[in-house]
């Protein structure tokens, strides 16, 4: 049977929109952005992707093909700035969270270009993050999303569900949720934006139609949120989070909106999400580390394996990697040159990583030396030497 | 209508040997202070000249008198009859260039000063030329080059420097260099972190935060948070060889003094 297809939509500060909200966990509703807005949206990406692909020494279009997210998009232009503080967004979130006071967590805007773009799994947005209140996403696109354009697909009420450990996109044990009758399709256009609660399992096809499917999204929890690294301490805006576990979010990288006076401790739903489950294999929350301390063990160091990317900084290093790698016939001497290349764009990735905060959402280079190298080498550091 | 230095080789090959070696020299080795900052954290020592060979026999580059040493190094195991000559940026010959004999005339190569200068200059007549978007102007004086300057964020020409055709050795340096070495202010070196990589479609300059990349038709400037320096010099810049961790904590303790 195919799937549902939502069609309904609200203004997005009517009373039918918030009823919908609750009962279904997303709610499809109109000129959260205006116009003007949607165009600033597609302004500050290609500005934030000129700049990225300059940093990366690459072109944009080969930038946004590999690195077809980007984060902190407010902090670095001043286009996302004025769509956070200029626009209802806040106002918005407050109605649906029902709090006084919120706080961004971060914004992000992710590119599916026809045809080239891949998947996100089935994920619950607040299972990766720091925080022991559910919070919210808005999810705007610039452009029509049709069914076969890379639009949102949701269970129906899952956010009833309650709370289950981060999806690993890497290691393939994401939950399959193709099959649930109450699958829905969510199909947009241009001015509508879609308000997904952080419980609500939600994924997105690749994009087959003709357009780029550009979706900016800003993520959102109540004033009250308290930080709670425990389940998702490698979430990469924890790296700007200063206050010590069990305090109240707050820093400059988190902005509040509202009046956060006193009465906002009962506001939000609390929550409690299990560790992300591992096995053997990537793993998406620890790839780059994992990764590290496979390089680190090749080369025989000891102690703590440094990054990635100062295993990879020099030609030097890349050539020792290489001839280890033959020398333990984890590779043929004829994949050498693939190597080379696999080992310079993980090193473009970190490089993107920390200075432009963008990645490869679908973690080819990742899943790669996993294929290449990565599985045979975590049997050799299996069997005694 | 000005001559390029490919129409002033009237003489014979050797010029143009000359200017593809300068292009070739340009586009391989990296321009920048890190070892100069890196040693000022130990006192400062000067790298030796074959300190200084060794850094360009391995693409490492250096600042003027690194390459210029191993610029000149280069020219004269291939025949070319050359000696190292001084340029004024801000104090009395404080750039080295190399003066090099070829096709029975005089030029001036400068490939340390982080610039695109892909032509030798010539001593005796005028030359115009440019790179990505860089144009440069030189003209004979009295014993000396006077070269301009324009490049496209800064399109007002201006003088850079004039340098003198006097021949020169190593040792007639010993004192610039060990003033870029241990005085603040004599050069930018003790303040400020310098990077260039050239090719011959894309020029990265780093000065300080400031990180500007130079095409045939555009150029862009982006401003880096201090957190994201080394890794540009390392990632983009391919500069993982040198002491990048520690250049950097050196400008970042001159920066924070002089802030």
């Amino acid at each position: 049977m195919p799937p549902r297809v939502e069609s309904r939509s609200f203004p997005w500060h009517s009373a039918e929109a918030k009823a919908f909200f609750d009962a279904h966990g997303y709610a499809v509703v109109d000129r959260v952005l205006t116009d003007d807005s949607l165009d600033q949206i597609n302004r500050g990406w290609n500005e934030v992707v000129h700049d990225s692909a300059v940093l990366a020494g690459l072109s944009p279009t080969s930038f946004v093909e590999r690195f077809p997210q980007n984060r902190d998009l407010w902090r670095k232009n001043e286009q996302f700035r004025t769509l956070l503080f200029d626009t209802e967004q806040s106002a918005v979130v407050r109605r649906f969270l029902g709090a006084k006071a919120v706080r961004l967590f971060h914004d992000q805007a992710i590119c599916k270009p026809p045809g080239r773009s891949g998947a996100i799994p089935w994920h619950q947005d607040s299972a990766y993050w720091p925080l022991d209140r559910v919070g919210l996403s808005v999810w705007t696109p610039t452009a029509d999303v049709p069914t076969t354009g890379g639009c949102l697909k949701v269970i129906d009420g899952s956010h009833r569900d309650g709370p289950a450990p981060p999806q690993d996109f890497l290691a393939n044990r994401g939950v399959a949720r193709d099959c649930d009758a109450r699958l829905v399709l969510l199909p947009t256009r241009r001015g509508q934006s879609v308000i997904l609660d952080g419980l609500t399992w939600h994924a997105s096809d690749p994009n087959g139609a003709v357009e780029d499917r550009l979706a900016y999204l800003t993520l959102w929890v109540p004033a009250a949120a308290r930080f709670v690294p425990a389940h998702a301490n490698w979430h990469p805006s924890s790296a700007h989070i200063h206050v010590a576990p069990g305090e109240r979010l707050e820093g400059e990288y988190f902005p509040l909106f509202g009046d956060a006076i006193g009465d906002e401790e009962s506001s939000g739903r609390l929550v409690s999400f299990p560790a992300p489950m591992r096995a053997n294999g990537p793993s998406m929350f620890t790839a780059s580390k994992d990764i590290a301390a496979q390089i680190a063990w090749l080369r025989g160091s000891t102690g703590a394996p440094s990054p990635l990317s100062e295993q990879l900084g020099t030609t030097e290093q890349l050539a020792s990697i290489i001839s280890r790698l033959v020398e333990c016939a984890v590779i043929k001497p004829n994949q050498q040159g693939a190597v080379l290349e696999l080992l310079v764009e993980l090193r473009q990735q970190e490089l993107v990583r920390r200075v432009s905060v963008a990645r490869d959402v679908y973690l080819r280079a990742v899943s790669r030396w996993w294929e290449v190298a990565g599985s045979a080498i975590e049997v050799l550091q299996r069997v005694p030497s | 209508m000005r001559p390029s230095a490919e129409q002033l080789d009237s003489d014979g090959q050797s010029v143009h040997a000359l200017r593809q070696l300068v292009r070739e020299w340009l586009f391989t080795q990296p321009f920048h202070n890190l070892d100069l900052l890196a040693s000022s954290l130990r006192g400062g020592r000067t790298l030796t000249r074959e300190e200084a060979l060794d850094r360009c026999t391995t693409g490492l580059g250096g600042p003027c008198h690194v390459q210029a040493a191993g610029f000149l190094q280069l020219v004269t195991s291939l025949g070319f009859e050359a000696d190292l000559a001084a340029a004024t940026i801000t104090h009395p010959d404080d750039h080295l260039l190399v003066r090099v004999l070829a096709s029975g005339r005089v030029w001036l190569c400068d490939v340390g000063n982080g610039q695109p200068y892909v032509e030798p200059f010539p001593a005796d007549a005028p030359l115009r030329f440019a790179h990505l978007g860089w144009c440069f102007e030189t003209r004979p004086l009295s014993g000396a080059v006077e070269l301009r300057r324009a490049s496209p964020d800064q399109p007002e020409s201006r003088v850079v420097y004039r340098a003198a055709l006097k021949p020169k050795v190593w040792a007639d340096f010993s004192g610039t260099i060990d003033r870029h070495h241990h005085q603040e202010g004599f050069g930018p070196f003790l303040r400020g972190l310098r990077a260039v990589r050239m090719s011959t479609d894309e020029m990265i300059v780093l000065r300080d935060t400031t990180l500007t990349v130079y095409r045939e038709k555009t150029w862009h400037r982006i401003e880096l948070a201090e957190d994201n320096v080394g890794a540009i010099l390392r990632d983009r810049l391919g500069l993982g060889c040198l002491p990048v961790d520690e250049a950097v904590e050196a400008w970042l303790r001159a920066r924070r003094e002089t802030s």
